[in-house]
């Protein structure tokens, strides 16, 4: 197979593009396609702080890489989540994150859940009604605690995480099973600040987490390759499953089915729901001040109750 | 014969097969996939020789 734009040897084939690369060429398209996307979503100018929430794995350091070298600019936070389980996880993945940070000279803020909070995700699990036995519930509430209050204490102008395209077709196949209508409502790239939570913005939203892992094998980034041992069972990787069946067999079913959805969102397939959530969430949590619906503590300082 | 490596099983397989071939016959999605062949990326279309050695990286992730 050849390169599509200079003839030598291809290294990725992508069917859903009808495009072959060699690594040269795919290494620039990658950062062209994110650029594109972060304009068309109106994401982030160069002049806003960015902070990139990062895990240690591939799409997230490929996506701080193309976040600096496109020339924004951007801290990394990592949140040391303290699961072991016998692979030593998360020190292995806060070992990717700073050597990443460090080989580039970027500044990354490490949030050690055990030390600021007393514990950890295994710890959640075990002792909290809302964790026992979920603990990619408990994982995803103390993360996005973490990310937005660290973005707005440190005055960051949007919050960027690197969800890829599977991940947002597996969380659009969800909630449309379950006609979560609340959650299809706020599925866009851009999530606009609101009192409270700052700016989100989802940069990879169309980039194939295949792409980006092979963003992130030709440039050398250090990833971390193993897996959570927790999301083994997860539903997430089901559903990513059965996707990718599907777009075995006819490529470029997830772009479509993600693609158009945000155009349905954009011709207000649901309108009246898309500032529900924010605006329900307009008191202050007691204990740390983050937005919360009732005025009483919120989901996360509950998990110390 | 040729090796397929992933996450520490490895997979005899014939040669004189596309590597996509190999992939889909072992129940392996390609497309889930990053193939490397001597320590570089090769796309699926490349046909296995007697004594290759293929690893695997899932790029899939549950969370």
């Amino acid at each position: 197979m050849r390169c599509r734009k200079c003839g030598e040897k291809a290294v990725i084939n992508m069917r859903q593009h009808r495009l072959s690369l060699c690594a040269a060429h795919f290494l620039e398209w990658l950062p062209q396609q994110t650029e594109r996307f972060i304009g068309k979503y109106n994401m982030s100018s160069r002049r806003d702080r960015i902070l990139v929430a990062v895990s240690g794995g591939k799409d997230s350091l490929a996506l701080w890489d193309i976040l600096d070298k496109l020339g924004y600019p951007s801290e990394g936070l990592y949140i040391d989540l303290g699961v072991d389980e016998g692979l030593a996880y998360s020190s292995k993945s806060k070992e990717s994150s700073e050597q990443f940070a460090a080989e580039r000279v970027l500044s990354l803020q490490i949030v050690d859940l055990k030390n600021q909070f007393g514990k950890t995700i295994p710890d959640f699990t075990k002792r909290t009604r809302r964790g026992r036995n979920k603990p990619c519930s408990i994982c995803g509430l103390v993360k996005r605690h973490i990310m937005n209050q660290q973005a707005i204490r440190g005055g960051f102008d949007v919050l960027v995480t690197a969800h890829n395209l599977d991940d947002e077709a597996a969380i659009l196949l969800a909630n449309t099973l379950n006609w979560s209508l609340e959650y299809l409502a706020r599925g866009q790239p851009v999530l606009p600040a609101a009192a409270g939570f700052t700016r989100k913005a989802k940069p990879f939203c169309r980039i194939y987490e295949r792409e980006s892992a092979a963003y992130a094998f030709l440039s050398g980034i250090q990833f971390m390759r193993e897996e959570c041992p927790f999301s083994t069972d997860s539903k997430q990787l089901f559903y990513k499953t059965h996707l990718n069946e599907w777009e075995e067999n006819t490529p470029g079913t997830k772009l479509r089915f993600y693609g158009n959805y945000l155009n349905a969102l954009e011709q207000g397939a649901l309108p009246e729901r898309q500032q529900k959530s924010e605006a329900l969430a307009s008191q202050q949590c007691p204990t740390c001040g983050q937005p919360t619906i009732t005025g009483e503590l919120c989901a996360f300082c509950r998990l110390f109750t | 014969m040729a090796t397929i490596e992933l996450k520490n099983r490895v997979f005899h397989v014939s040669a004189n097969t596309s590597i996509r071939c190999a992939l889909l016959k072992l129940d392996l999605p390609p497309h889930a996939h990053l193939i490397i062949k001597d320590g570089k990326l090769v796309t699926d279309d490349e046909m296995l020789q007697t004594g290759d050695a293929i690893e695997l990286i899932p790029v899939i992730s549950g969370g």
